[in-house]
């Protein structure tokens, strides 16, 4: 098996913009173009069938939050993008970026609930769209112990880790692991010209939301105490600001997101393969910089070509 | 009213959809819409059944090239409000401004079926359509109404984005909010209903200080072409839809047997759609549906104008050869008025 690349679109670039980046990466064969929904500011569904009409790209859905939508509205989309595209769309489905939720009305936050909710409307949406022969994945995005292990119900499971050290982590929280439960990770992700490059603010800022989302388990499993200090600042403040990034440190939130130069991201991918991962996704800020963007397909051409050697 | 230099009635013609109907039927549709000359896709979200209502907005706007897409409607009721802010602002992008926001608050008997109970409808889609616009114009949003709450919610977008808005309403009230706010109107019902509410949207409009004329009124009747072998009981299914959602208020303005309305009315609540069949006659079909061969057809679209309604939607049902039918009745608009 090897590993394959998928790039997060949607983020916050306008349509033009992900039409033409899904082309090009499209145009060079990424293995899967991950179309982002809430809070990114337009709907994943229509984008996606915007992006389909001008790829041959299999696609995914998501991050989709079962917060926001039940199981039968995801089902809907997928059913619905596959009937104009044909069987090429998977869906990421979980809970979603809980300070966004709340400036939309979804204010109660129990972890258990949101668990259950979450892969309730999972294990339906795999159970809906298999009743109807539709092909694609069901993933579940997890990052804490439970949903983790609780995402044997879905076809895979999409890690929000990067380090290789708390990806094993996580996959050692998985009792039980069938040979067809597929692993991915996504994580944010800045491709660079030369390491001296510093990483940009955008980069900085979307690894700290996912390590402020840290489970308390990998935090004292991996005496991640810096997290808690961080998480101290970002209370105090309500909000993520340059006090908490500095909170963390440069040197902590690289652990959070993929910053390397293409040479380190062949490595990085080839790494992850050993340790059994089926899927890498380079998640925000990378499609809003078209450097970093160029860094990375031509690191994915240069994999290629050695894959198929 | 507008006429052209020969006397007829100038109006808009158009095609409605339904998330109900197969991608082959509204692929069909949006391929040929341009061609045809129509001037907008309307689409009718069947909650929960068929296809999605934004992916078949998207599609359809991606497959013409000149006419609107609007939708008609997605209810504020069943759609979280960020997703309704979404979705328009990736149509508008996708349609480059060719789309339309068609809301409303729901029908009678979906919200009844989905046991939504909304107290205060009215304040509800007036506080729901000024905070999507708020939204719109990129601004950050705090704001709560009994369909929604926003706590400081923002697309973050550099640009206003002007999307028209549409309401799907049919008590006066409602159609009072149409003139104080909304860009357009879509209705559905009798003649005598249609003549009762452009003049309520108009004098609204009047009174809020607006020109009437800048508020558009849509009139989205089932329609039936019987010349291309329509079934009829398709569209006695469509009517029976339209009465059970009528309110009370507006149907005690007319003249229908009072008894067999609520016997339709009870059997849609109960049994849905199909139940309401058997009490749909013909008086109750000549009322709410527009039906019949080619020119009567056309003549009823003209009829419809006449009473102030700038745009006349056509199907559905879609049945026997509908798209002969379609075709016929596009070319027989156009050639009235060259």
């Amino acid at each position: 098996m090897i590993i394959r690349w998928g790039v997060a679109i949607n983020v916050h670039e306008k349509l033009d913009d992900t039409i033409r980046i899904a082309k090009k990466l499209d145009a060079v064969g990424i293995d899967r173009l991950w179309v982002v929904d809430f809070p990114s500011p337009r709907f994943a569904p229509a984008v996606a069938d915007v992006v389909a009409s001008c790829t041959e790209a299999k696609i995914g859905i998501g991050l989709l939050s079962a917060i926001l939508y039940d199981a039968e509205t995801i089902g809907g989309f997928i059913e619905t993008l596959s009937d104009y595209h044909g069987n090429r769309f998977d869906v990421l489905i979980g809970p979603g970026d809980q300070s966004a939720l709340r400036s939309i009305g979804q204010e109660t936050w129990i972890p258990k609930e949101v668990v259950e909710t979450t892969l309730g409307t999972t294990v339906r949406v795999r159970n809906l769209l298999q009743e109807k022969g539709i092909e694609g994945h069901v993933w579940l995005g997890a990052q804490g112990p439970r949903m983790i292990d609780a995402s044997r119900e879905a076809h895979g499971v999409l890690l929000n880790y990067s380090d290789p050290m708390m990806i094993e982590w996580a996959l050692k929280q998985i009792r039980e692991r069938d040979g067809t439960h597929q692993t991915g990770v996504f994580f944010p992700s800045y491709i660079v010209s030369e390491l001296a490059d510093e990483p940009p603010n955008e980069f900085l800022y979307a690894a700290a939301i996912v390590a402020l989302g840290a489970p308390s388990k990998i935090i004292k499993d991996m005496a991640l105490w810096g997290i808690s200090e961080a998480r101290g600042a970002y209370n105090r403040k309500g909000k993520l600001n340059s006090a908490v990034i500095q909170a963390f440190g440069t040197c902590s939130l690289l652990r959070w997101g993929v910053f390397t130069t293409a040479e380190g991201v062949i490595e990085y991918a080839n790494n992850l393969d050993k340790i059994g991962i089926d899927e890498i996704v380079f998640g925000p800020p990378i499609s809003q910089f078209e450097n970093s963007l160029e860094n990375l397909m031509a690191a994915f051409k240069k994999s290629k070509k050695a894959r198929n050697q | 009213m507008t006429h052209n230099d020969w006397g007829s009635i100038v109006y808009h013609a158009s095609i409605g959809i339904t998330t109900h109907m197969k991608v082959k039927a509204t692929k069909w549709i949006a391929e040929n819409a341009d061609a045809l000359g129509a001037h907008s896709i309307w689409i009718g979200e069947d909650i929960g059944i068929g296809q999605d209502v934004f992916i078949l907005s998207a599609s359809t706007l991606r497959m013409t090239e000149r006419c609107r897409v609007g939708t008609a409607i997605v209810p504020v009721s069943t759609h979280n409000i960020a997703t309704l802010a979404r979705a328009a602002l990736s149509l508008c992008d996708i349609g480059r401004g060719r789309f339309v926001f068609g809301t409303g608050i729901g029908g009678i008997q979906d919200l009844q079926r989905l046991g939504i109970a909304i107290k205060r409808p009215v304040t509800a889609l007036r506080e729901t359509v000024l905070a999507l616009r708020n939204i719109w114009k990129g601004k950050t949003v705090s704001a709560e109404c009994e369909v929604f709450k926003l706590n400081g919610f923002g697309l973050h977008i550099d640009a206003v984005k002007d999307i028209p808005v549409f309401l799907g309403v049919r008590g006066p009230q409602m159609l009072r909010l149409v003139g104080q706010i909304a860009d357009g109107a879509i209705l559905s019902g009798p003649l005598d209903y249609l003549k009762y509410a452009t003049n309520e949207i108009d004098s609204s409009a009047r009174i809020a200080g607006r020109d009437p004329e800048d508020i558009e009124k849509i009139a989205w009747l089932p329609t039936i072409p019987t010349f291309k072998g329509g079934k009829e009981s398709l569209a006695k299914r469509v009517v029976a839809i339209v009465v059970a959602d009528m309110p009370e208020k507006i149907l005690g303005m007319l003249s229908v047997d009072e008894g067999r309305i609520h016997r339709l009315r009870d059997a849609v609540a109960r049994k849905g759609p199909d139940a309401g069949v058997p009490f749909v006659n013909d008086e109750m079909m000549d009322m709410f549906a527009i039906t019949g061969d080619l020119l009567h057809m056309v003549d009823m679209f003209e009829k419809v104008a006449a009473l102030g309604i700038t745009e006349v939607v056509l199907g559905p049902p879609f049945t026997g050869d509908w798209r002969g039918a379609v075709q016929d009745i596009f070319k027989e608009i156009r050639l009235r008025r060259e």
